[in-house]
């Protein structure tokens, strides 16, 4: 295939604004895939990804497409993850396409995720091509999109194509739009190897699959390769393309998109944004931008039940087989046991691992309540990293604390400005920029602590704008807070598990509502429990749960037997999901309760 | 021989009382007459009958309940007792129970139930404060329940009073007034329930609209520690959790559940604990019918017992009794010693206080008699 007639691209999107639709009937229309074998949005392929409707793993496929000026081409799409925890993982598949088609919802408008997606393809210079989607819906308005196209974004709305992927208007558009406006690849075939690892998957059989976009040069089987990163070499067993499944071909040279297999063990071998090269004659730089994946949240998962503790290590290996972004450590909490001190992305894909984690693997969870990652320097001059709230140092030896700062943007119908800011002013916002997007739509810039955004920034946002607000952020640092530890005790002693960093000035009533919430959500047991929330030595609230008095069944049923049990084993399995915490047994959701505080 | 419990359903009363949700229709409104039904149960009575007699078995225990069985007509119940005779085979001296409520009581009534040989009357009483009684939806007054109780004391060897705890308004002061009176009459068993609100009553509902306010926990308890405190003082053992009885006259037929030994149901949803399986027969009268004319038993839910589900109904039934499980009948039955094979739940169940044993039975502490639920959930594997 000629470099000419090649096309590669990407298809962006705010979330629901029909990305998946959209690329299913790009499959469809160039018979990638024949209708009968479609199911609704064959590129999201993980059940989790279609029950939620958001794409989490990346895929690739190459589309034939015989276009309007008679030559036949070759048109690789790259589909990105939509969410602002795999920005990087967006950023690396952008930078494996020359163009994008930018899908925006003919109803909804421009919205937070939009714009940083929009950021990131001119950040890599991709041509993009704006597709206003869903104009079938009665509420559609295409001119203000248009308008808002030029307004906000600065590209000619008259260029628009307009789509109705689910009822298949103006796909047959998009395709000659993307052969007429994407440039055609460049970079020479017979430069040194270099090849862009955008995604990678874990076979059972294979190993770790890289998925590539061959910069300059070829990638043929027999060759020996190199990760650039890590200097480690492999042998190519198989290269190939995706239709979309994956198809063994003879070789990939520059411009085309494909995977490789290489016998590499572990997906982290095939890191996304390191550089492939040829060993024998290896290219003198890697491509730009490569970065580790870091994560930027923690938290605990422990066992319900303690025996499963070796299940739960296999299957946390068994998923980071296939995500090199999740990083654990085994840790030991007094009240919980055993455990895993986990990192992630973001809170998004903290519940994606918890979900599967329970539903594939079949374990009882308790997941403690995230964290961001705090530098602390101490008196003495050292720093430290701090992922668990418990090992945070005394006081008395910090000099100061830091904690990740994102400048996070809010796009809101303009009747909700005031309850925005509100919310993000209350969650330690600092302003820095409004703007009217049109008449009725204004974009607000914070700069704001990753901390707070975590706890429940996304659920009150939703419920104060009912779900107009759309949100988007960034990291832009660290910065000094004044910042405590909150100890909650539960029967007088300190359960370490629900220990949390709060802000000097807000720890005392976090604290209180806290154990408050616990008052509700633990079970009373056999005793009076006080539970007490303290900072250092100074005890800052106290609730007491009042013990249970009386608890008997004194019908007698008539000889139903099978009733009685009935009712007994409800409120065993009520108990089921309670922790022993010392004497006290305290529900899965407890550990959690943090983040429901307001 | 051997002797086993069988139990007849009246699903027939005069008026649905607002807590209760047993199976039973009012007499008037319901959707087959207590003829029909009669006829049904009948031919129930003849098969199990005939079964018991190839088997070898006797009944030792015969219970008839509801419902109110003394709902129905005087011929009704000549007929339903005829029938108990005729094809039950009857112990030489069973306990025969018949349920009954203070309205339904009459010379004639009581001289009929007599004669057949009933030998043991249970009457509900619930309460002696009319508008309480009034509350719950019950048609008599504390002066009939009165009149009746003392009409059967004549006829019955033994008379069991149902009274019940925890009722909206109802104090402790209230509780043990009554209960000092109902002794003064001295029946030889009493049963003290707690009221419980079921899905679905009308008692539920008049709750969830806050019509009705229960008392709280802590006068719940009080009056389940002062209730029985004082029947001990005056004389009845405390044999059950919810069950009083003077010397000698603790409920056959109830014991035979609480030990978990077999038991067949006859009649409209009734319960069957038999040849090691638990049967439920239908509940829906006309499939009850249909089914017995074509000479079939009108079963409907089975649940077969494994021998571990049996340990277990062994535990939750038999702590009820006050006395408890005994080691020894519990070896004999199961070949295997009980603090073996529920080691962790009683050693974790004794670290609470809320069981105690000696040398020959488990049973409930002072501690956790009133949380019971908690001790026989732990049981359940």
């Amino acid at each position: 295939m000629q470099q000419k007639n090649i096309r590669n691209f990407s298809i962006i999107a705010h979330i629901d604004h029909g990305k998946s639709t959209l690329a299913d009937r790009l499959l469809e229309v160039t018979g990638a895939l024949t209708q009968r074998e479609m199911s609704a949005q064959v590129l999201d392929q993980l059940d989790l990804e279609r029950e939620r409707g958001i794409t989490i793993k990346l895929q690739a496929v190459r589309l034939k497409y015989q276009a309007q000026d008679g030559q036949e081409y070759t048109l690789n799409l790259i589909d990105t993850p939509g969410h602002v925890d795999f920005t990087y993982e967006v950023s690396r598949s952008l930078a494996a396409c020359e163009g994008a088609l930018l899908v925006i919802d003919a109803a909804q408008g421009i919205e937070a995720q939009t714009l940083a997606n929009v950021y990131l393809a001119l950040e890599h210079n991709l041509e993009i091509i704006p597709v206003i989607n869903k104009i079938d819906l009665p509420s559609a308005d295409v001119e203000k999109v248009k308008r808002e196209l030029e307004e906000v974004i600065g590209l000619p709305g008259e260029e628009a194509v307009l789509t109705s992927a689910k009822e298949g208007l103006g796909i047959t558009e998009v395709l000659e739009a993307v052969v007429q406006k994407v440039p055609a690849p460049v970079g020479e075939r017979e430069a040194p190897l270099r090849a862009l690892i955008f995604d990678s998957h874990y076979d059972t059989y294979r190993g770790a699959i890289a998925y590539v976009r061959i910069m300059e040069g070829q990638l043929r089987p027999r060759m020996k390769i190199k990760m650039m990163s890590s200097n480690k070499v492999y042998e190519v067993s198989e290269v190939g393309i995706f239709t979309p499944g994956m198809t063994p071909t003879a070789g990939l040279a520059a411009g085309e998109v494909g995977y490789v297999v290489a016998g590499v063990k572990n997906v982290k071998d095939t890191r996304v944004g390191d550089t492939i090269t040829d060993a024998d004659r290896p290219a003198a730089d890697p491509l730009p931008g490569y970065q580790r994946a870091n994560p930027m949240v923690y938290c605990g998962f422990y066992p319900v039940d303690s025996n499963d503790y070796e299940d739960l290590r296999d299957a946390l290996d068994k998923l980071n087989l296939n995500d090199a972004a999740l990083t654990f450590e085994p840790e030991t909490s007094e009240a919980l046991g055993f455990g895993f001190r986990c990192g992630f992305l973001g809170l998004l894909h903290m519940e994606i691992i918890q979900e599967r984690l329970e539903r594939e693997h079949q374990l009882s969870l308790i997941t403690t309540a995230p964290n961001v990652v705090y530098r602390v320097t101490l008196k003495n001059g050292r720093e430290l990293e701090i992922d668990n709230p418990t090992r945070m140092p005394k006081a008395a030896e910090t000099a100061a604390i830091a904690e990740p700062f994102v400048s996070a943007r809010v796009i809101t119908p303009n009747d909700y400005v005031g309850a925005v800011m509100e919310i993000c002013q209350d969650k330690r916002g600092i302003f820095v920029n409004m703007e009217y997007l049109d008449t009725t739509r204004v974009s607000l810039t914070y700069e704001m602590p990753l901390s707070e955004i975590i706890f429940d920034f996304f659920d009150l946002l939703k419920s104060r704008t009912r779900g107009y607000a759309s949100f988007d952020y960034e990291l832009i640092g660290y910065r000094e807070s004044e910042l405590v530890k909150v100890d909650i005790l539960i029967n007088g002693e300190v359960v370490d598990a629900l220990s949390f960093i709060a802000h000097l000035e807000r720890a005392a009533q976090r604290g209180r509502e806290l154990a408050g919430k616990l008052r509700q959500l633990i079970p009373r047991q056999m005793f009076d429990v006080p539970i007490q929330a303290a900072i250092g030595q100074k005890i800052i609230a106290r609730e007491t749960i009042k013990a249970m008095r009386k608890n008997v069944l004194d019908k007698c049923y008539g000889g139903d037997i099978t009733r009685k049990r009935k009712l007994l084993e409800k409120q065993k399995a009520g108990k089921k999901r309670l922790k022993q915490v010392g004497s006290v047994e305290i529900p899965q959701e407890a550990f959690m309760a943090v983040l429901s505080i307001d | 021989m051997m002797g086993t419990a069988v139990y007849l359903h009246i699903p027939f009363c005069q008026a649905k009382c607002f807590y209760c949700d047993f199976l039973s229709f009012v007499r008037t409104e319901s959707s087959i007459t207590p003829q029909r039904y009669l006829q049904g149960l009948k031919q129930e009575l003849a098969l199990r009958g005939a079964e018991l007699k190839s088997a070898g078995w006797e009944v030792a225990t015969l219970y008839i309940g509801g419902g109110t069985p003394t709902v129905l007509e005087l011929t009704e119940l000549r007929e339903l007792l005829t029938c108990c005779r005729r094809y039950l085979p009857l112990a030489s001296a069973p306990e025969w129970t018949v349920e009954a409520n203070p309205c339904t009581i009459t010379p004639e009534v009581v001289k009929l139930l007599s004669a057949a040989g009933v030998n043991r009357l249970s009457l509900g009483v619930q309460d002696l404060c009319n508008r309480r009684l009034a509350g719950l939806g019950r048609l008599h007054t504390a002066e009939q329940a009165r009149e009746a109780y003392l009409l059967c004391r004549d006829y019955f060897p033994a008379v069991a009073l149902d009274l019940m705890t925890a009722l909206p308004g109802q104090t402790t002061a209230q509780l043990l007034e009554t209960l000092a009176v109902v002794c003064d009459w001295g029946p030889q068993h009493l049963s003290l329930y707690g009221l419980i609100v079921e899905e679905g009553t009308a008692l539920a509902a008049q709750v969830e609209a806050g019509q009705v306010q229960l008392p709280d926990e802590d006068e719940v308890l009080a009056m389940f520690l002062a209730g029985r405190r004082y029947l001990q003082a005056r004389g009845y053992e405390h044999y059950e959790i919810a069950n009083y009885a003077l010397p000698g006259y603790r409920c056959r037929h109830n014991l035979t559940y609480w030990q978990n030994r077999p038991y067949l149901g006859l009649g409209l949803g009734a319960h069957s604990y038999w040849h090691g399986v638990r049967w439920e027969n239908t509940r829906d009268p006309q499939t009850y019918l249909a089914q017995l004319a074509a000479g079939q038993l009108p079963l409907a839910v089975q649940t077969v017992v494994t021998p571990e589900m049996a340990m277990e109904d062994t535990m939750i039934l038999g702590l009820r009794l006050v006395h408890g499980v005994s080691f020894a009948e519990f070896k004999k039955r199961f070949g295997q010693d009980l603090r073996q094979v529920f080691q962790q739940e009683i050693k974790s169940l004794q670290k609470l206080g809320l069981i105690e044993c000696d040398e020959h039975y488990l049973r409930l502490s002072a501690k956790g008699l009133p949380l019971a639920n908690l001790v026989f959930a732990e049981f359940l594997r």
